[in-house]
């Protein structure tokens, strides 16, 4: 247990403010509207809600974690060597895929924003060496690089949503529900690959400083993240109605509207510019995360972060260079859906119990040694 | 006899040297004295040593003579050769005798006055400065804390210098284990001399830090002093007007002498404004380089025509024009220092007046990125501690801005300040109170609350009394 | 050994920023030609795109004009601007584009889908650009710079953008326009621009042209094909249910006195009533024109105001019923829905075909106008 890594239950809270609003507010919003029109913050709303209670249960987790026990070792006491090892994997491949998809964002919204062409590879490689960075300086200046920026980070979001929130007619949103009730549901179930940013917790359970308070300030935070995922994704349906699918980057979209005078020049991206740190944050997460898997797939016991696993990871990140993210992504998600609703999902809801054991496995063990 | 033995080693060690003086006196029993001409008072010697020992006609002992003729306010014994080398190198007359030898403190007090110092100058406060005498610089801070609990902690540190440090704290306030992680670093040091401070904050520093400073200075008693009442450990060494205060944080360098002797509200203000002069100055540059090689959409429409006009005869690609720019700056405030201050003023206007005005008539460089680059350099003076390292990392994030763009600006400022905020000095995280976030702390930090109102010592220095009052 | 990684360290760093260097591409703004406005003509079979582009003048000065203005033909707008590209020798930059124009010949002979589709779905295209027809060619009204005496595109937005909805006329941006093709009715309107010449006062250039431009009408499209226009007058009544639009004007007799009434801020509700009809609730507050400049201090406005009488009141409700029911009438006619009244059952019924294929002229219209004064 490395004292760089250590974090507090604030700070938890923090990070997790920053990083839901990534991609829900970069291209998510286009995907859903495609398939439920105006209602498409309903699927937020629902899936922030399971995301709520998976999040509630890992937090509880955490606070029976009182031997601070590391998620492998929780693992492995519960479901065995191999079955930790088949978790690590689900993690693995979910943490690259979500890196790729965030990336591949971040990729086109540079593009597309700020004319930075290049191409992927040169791309990433500036993103990869500051996660490296990071990685190596530790979880915890990950967090307080978090806690420093979330006010700003936050108001650069508010500052972008302000003015068009006063622009459009919320009444728009009528009829609730029109989509039907069942193709919201369904839909955020089969987009569920773009929730769940809570499973980062899971890396850092036993570098978690535990307080009295562990429930009110990650939810607080988490509700609040919610909240501006859903606005900003109600504002940009509002202000885009049928043309929401086609514009593919929401926040982008929604910042032209954001400065009132055409004249005045595109200030927004200015605070966008803000905004997108947090994104930078959770690729560095993500990174960081992954790293974690494999060490732990390999039973690496390492102080710094290892170079080559992590121009690993960078090469597994090279695939969108030969398919196309466009065209796989939807149909990766398809057939990954059940194993990374397990971890997503099913995994939380057993967490505490799991937990519970084996705490109470290694306190016996403790005692016999004693 | 071992007290001869040392007479005749010193003899031997400084027999070639001529500022070395021996005398032989008899005074019953036979004397001689030792000094070093250039670090001793005559007058000392002639008050202290000399007209006792002439008076004294029948001594029997050393230890008579001792107790006889300590007119001196210090008197010390010498045992071995190298407590005679230190004392006698450090100013004190060496008396031997055939069963006996001490020193007498005959220290010449040669030094400046104390006057206020050119790198603190205050509007309201104090004027005292530190100065390079150590005991002055003790007295200077004991005669603001009248206290038994302002202690000191001495040490010597340089194999050829023998400069003195003293540790000094108040230890109903400091955390012990720092002071003595403090001592025991000093302790350890291994080195030629000591001739600065400088010298030893580098060994103060637990990491190798390659950007920005991590042990504080000040020349001025009254912030020391202020500085030990929030729990930081104070270092002074001999020969240097600077005082190290430990552990250091970057809000620090926020932090003006005068702020504390302003009103509240006015202090933060000014605060606010050294530290969006500081952002302002790392990140302008590599803005407008950015905004012209990438993203004029960002630009109003109006000053984009301003500098359109203003760019366009210009042979250079935004990048380069601007880091000539900066360059030119750095050239200048280098030049600057090292000029006798008559002739800099001259040179200033010449940077400024000539070069500005003539690079930009001649269409070298266009005025914006002139006034850019001189918005960005008056910003830097804004925290004097850091220019140096600022102006590195502005240069540095122009570079890779003028690269990858906007994409570069945010990737180094996430990296500059992931690095921030994992240094850690003696327990102090660097950006405390900010992050880690420490509410309570934050009376003091880039907002100030009133005085009246800062009940607690600040959380991010270790401390053993939490409360000032109340 | 150790020697031997440095110089590894060293080449892979310098390797590294040597490919970032060279990977990433930037494009000097001195590079580029950067277009205030778009004007889009008919040209037999071709298009004929006018651009006001940024012009610097010599070294640091700002005098002068700030704009030239380019044309280049092709068979659509993004032919054109290739070729405008080719001409300038720089690329031709639609980022900072504040306006685009369509030429009369254009908008009433042309479907012009693909033009607009160009423009919304480009991403460096702004959205939130102003978007407006005129009268004669866009090409002219471009040239009108030196009767202006300024940048056509920046006075126009500047008058569509911030004076329009204070005097009375609505205004609109490509999203909305855009938006309205393709929603429920499929109607939309754009601002009509006329460019009118003024007689020359100025003894020292007695050549040089002066005018101005008029803006006090709107041309009806529906699915991006010209339906009709609508006048000055008509306009009003539009402008009346129209949201966030003030500044409409009601003469009156008040005693002895004529007096200028003037809509300072109103609020528009459309809503289905019981009978499944549409219930345009309007309330106006009006105040007593006065000499001081439009919008000066709103309703924060200390400034001393008259009194206005209940029969000026009422005279104002009727006058503004008969000017809405006037446009609402014109509107049943043509068949179009520019006040978005399918947007009521929308909201009840969701976008159902029917909602969409509904007839303006099945739509039963109640209309309230409340006034009230400041």
């Amino acid at each position: 247990m490395l004292d760089k890594n250590k974090v507090y239950v604030s700070q938890i809270g923090v990070l997790l403010l920053l990083i839901m609003s990534g991609t829900k507010i970069l291209i998510f919003p286009a995907l859903i509207a495609k398939q439920v029109g105006h209602d498409s913050w309903l699927v937020m709303v629902l899936s922030f809600v399971y995301d709520l209670v998976c999040l509630t249960f890992v937090l509880w987790a955490v606070k029976l974690n009182k031997q601070n026990l590391a998620f492998t070792d929780i693992l492995h006491k519960t479901i065995g060597v191999v079955g930790s090892k088949v978790v690590l994997v689900i993690f693995f491949v979910l943490f690259v895929s979500r890196l790729i998809s965030l990336l591949h964002s971040c990729y086109r919204m540079f593009a597309v924003t700020f004319d930075v062409n290049t191409n992927w590879v040169v791309f990433i490689i500036p993103l990869s060496l500051v996660s490296y960075f990071a990685a190596q300086r530790g979880f915890n200046s990950i967090a307080r690089v978090g806690q420093l920026l979330v006010v700003i980070i936050v108001f650069s979001v508010l500052a972008l949503v302000a003015f068009p929130l006063f622009q459009v007619n919320f009444s728009e949103l009528l009829p609730i529900g029109e989509a039907g009730i069942d193709k919201i549901m369904e839909q955020s179930v089969t987009h569920s690959f773009w929730f769940s940013d809570y499973i980062f917790i899971y890396f850092l359970m036993d570098t978690i400083k535990v307080k009295k308070k562990i429930f009110s300030p990650v939810l607080c935070c988490f509700l609040l993240g919610a909240a501006i995922s859903v606005v900003t994704n109600m504002v940009f349906v509002l202000l885009y109605g049928s043309l929401s699918p086609e514009a593919e980057l929401a926040m982008i979209k929604i910042g032209l509207f954001s400065v009132s005078e055409t004249t005045s020049g595109r200030w927004d991206w200015l605070t966008l510019s803000v905004w997108i740190i947090s994104v930078v944050l959770k690729v560095v997460i993500f990174f960081f995360c992954a790293n974690k898997c494999i060490e732990k797939l390999f039973g690496l016991h390492l102080s710094n972060t290892n170079g080559f696993v992590w121009l690993g990871i960078t090469a597994t990140l090279i695939v969108p260079l030969f398919v196309s993210v466009e065209e796989v992504l939807p149909t990766f998600i398809k057939w990954t859906i059940i194993p990374f609703a397990l971890v997503q999902y099913l995994l939380p809801l057993l967490m505490p119990w799991w937990t519970k054991i084996s705490n109470e496995l290694s306190l016996s063990k403790k005692g016999a040694g004693i | 006899m071992k007290e001869q033995n040392i007479l005749q080693q010193m003899q031997e060690l400084y027999q070639s040297n001529d500022e070395a003086i021996t005398r032989q006196i008899d005074c019953g029993i036979q004397i001689t004295l030792m000094s070093l001409e250039t670090m001793c008072d005559d007058k000392k010697i002639s008050a202290f040593v000399l007209q006792p020992l002439v008076y004294l006609q029948e001594a029997t002992s050393v230890q008579q003579v001792r107790l006889k003729i300590s007119t001196g306010a210090i008197v010390k014994d010498i045992t071995n050769v190298y407590t005679a080398v230190e004392l006698f190198t450090n100013g004190y007359t060496l008396v031997f005798g055939a069963d006996g030898a001490f020193a007498v403190d005959t220290r010449t007090t040669l030094g400046r006055a104390i006057i206020e110092p050119p790198t603190s100058m205050v509007m309201k406060g104090p004027r005292e400065g530190f100065v390079e005498d150590l005991k002055v610089n003790i007295t200077l801070l004991r005669k603001r804390l009248k206290t038994e609990h302002f202690k000191i902690v001495n040490a010597t540190v340089g194999k050829y210098t023998n400069t003195s440090i003293s540790v000094c704290y108040l230890q109903t306030i400091a955390d012990q284990r720092i002071v003595d992680n403090i001592v025991q670093r000093l302790q350890n040091i291994n080195i030629d001399g000591v001739l600065d401070s400088s010298y030893i904050s580098k060994y103060l520093d637990p990491s190798r830090t390659v950007l920005f400073r991590r042990v504080g200075m000040t020349e001025k008693p009254d912030i020391a002093v202020a500085k030990m009442l929030e729990g930081r450990v104070c270092v002074v060494v001999d020969g240097s007007p600077m005082v190290l205060t430990l552990p250091y944080l970057y809000v620090e360098d926020l932090q003006s002498p005068s702020d504390y002797y302003e009103n509240a509200s006015i202090t933060t203000l000014n605060r606010a404004l050294r530290f969006i002069s500081v952002v302002l100055s790392v990140l302008l540059p590599a803005l407008y380089v950015c905004l012209q090689m990438y993203n004029y959409q960002i630009i109003p429409l109006k000053f984009l025509i301003t500098i359109l006009n203003a760019t366009e005869a210009i042979p250079f690609s935004p990048m380069v024009e601007m880091m000539i720019v900066l360059i030119i700056f750095d050239i200048l405030r280098e030049a600057n220092l090292r000029m006798p201050s008559a002739v800099g003023i001259s040179l200033s206007l010449v940077g400024a007046i000539v070069l500005g005005d003539a690079a930009v008539k001649a269409g070298l460089i266009g005025a914006p990125a002139v006034m850019i680059g001189a918005l960005s350099g008056i910003g830097l003076f804004t925290m004097p501690n850091n220019t140096f390292i600022l102006s590195l990392l502005r240069i540095a994030i122009t570079l890779i801005g003028g690269i990858m763009g906007i994409l570069g600006v945010i990737l180094s400022v996430v990296a500059i300040l992931i690095y921030m905020v994992s240094l850690q000095n003696y327990q102090a995280p660097f950006l405390a109170p900010y992050a880690p976030n420490i509410p309570a702390d934050k009376q003091d930090a880039v907002g100030q609350r009133p005085l009246t109102e800062q009940v607690e010592r600040p959380r991010s220095i270790p401390n053993v009394n939490k409360r000032r009052r109340g | 050994m150790n020697t031997l990684k440095r110089i590894f360290v060293v080449v892979l760093v310098f390797v590294l920023a040597e490919v970032i260097a060279i990977s990433f591409k930037g494009n000097d703004i001195l590079d580029r030609s950067i277009v205030l406005g778009l004007g889009v003509d008919k040209a037999g079979e071709e298009l004929l795109v006018t651009a006001e582009i940024l012009s610097p003048g010599n070294g640091s000065e700002q005098v002068g004009t700030y704009s030239k203005i380019v044309t280049a033909r092709g068979k659509t707008v993004a032919e054109a601007i290739r070729v405008m590209t080719e001409q300038t020798g720089k690329e031709t930059s639609l980022g900072q584009c504040v306006l685009v124009v369509f030429g009369e010949e254009y908008f009433t002979q042309q479907d012009f889908s693909d033009t607009i589709s160009y423009l919304s779905s480009s991403n460096s295209f702004k959205e939130s650009s102003s978007i407006c027809c005129c009268l004669g060619s866009a090409q002219d009204l471009f040239n009108k710079t030196e009767a202006l005496s300024r940048s056509v595109s920046l006075s126009l937005v500047r008058m569509l953008r911030e004076q329009a909805q204070n005097v009375a006329i609505p205004s609109n941006v490509l999203l909305q326009f855009v938006r309205s093709q393709r929603e429920l009715s499929c109607t939309g309107y754009l601002n009509l621009i006329r460019y009118v010449s003024s007689e020359n006062q100025d003894v020292q250039n007695p050549d040089k042209p002066q005018g101005f431009f008029l803006y006090d009408s709107v041309a009806v499209f529906c699915q991006n094909k010209f339906v009709c226009l609508v006048d000055s007058d008509l306009t009003k009544g539009f402008a009346l249910i129209a949201n966030k639009v003030t500044g409409n004007t009601f003469i009156c007799q008040q005693g002895d006195e004529k007096v200028t009434v003037v809509v300072n801020s109103k609020k528009v509700g459309v809503s289905l009533n019981e009978q499944d009809g549409v219930t345009i609730k309007v309330t106006l507050t009006v105040s007593r024109a006065r000499a001081d400049s439009v919008e000066s201090g709103g309703i924060f406005s200390s400034k001393q105001r008259k009194q206005i009488s209940q029969e000026t009141m009422d005279n104002v409700q009727k006058q503004a019923e008969e000017q809405i029911q006037q446009f609402l009438r014109y509107q049943q006619q043509y068949n179009f829905d520019i006040v978005n009244l399918h947007q009521a059952y929308r909201k009840k019924y969701g976008s159902k075909p029917w909602v969409c294929q509904l007839s303006t002229t099945d739509i039963p219209i109640t209309l309230q106008v409340e006034v009230k004064a400041m």
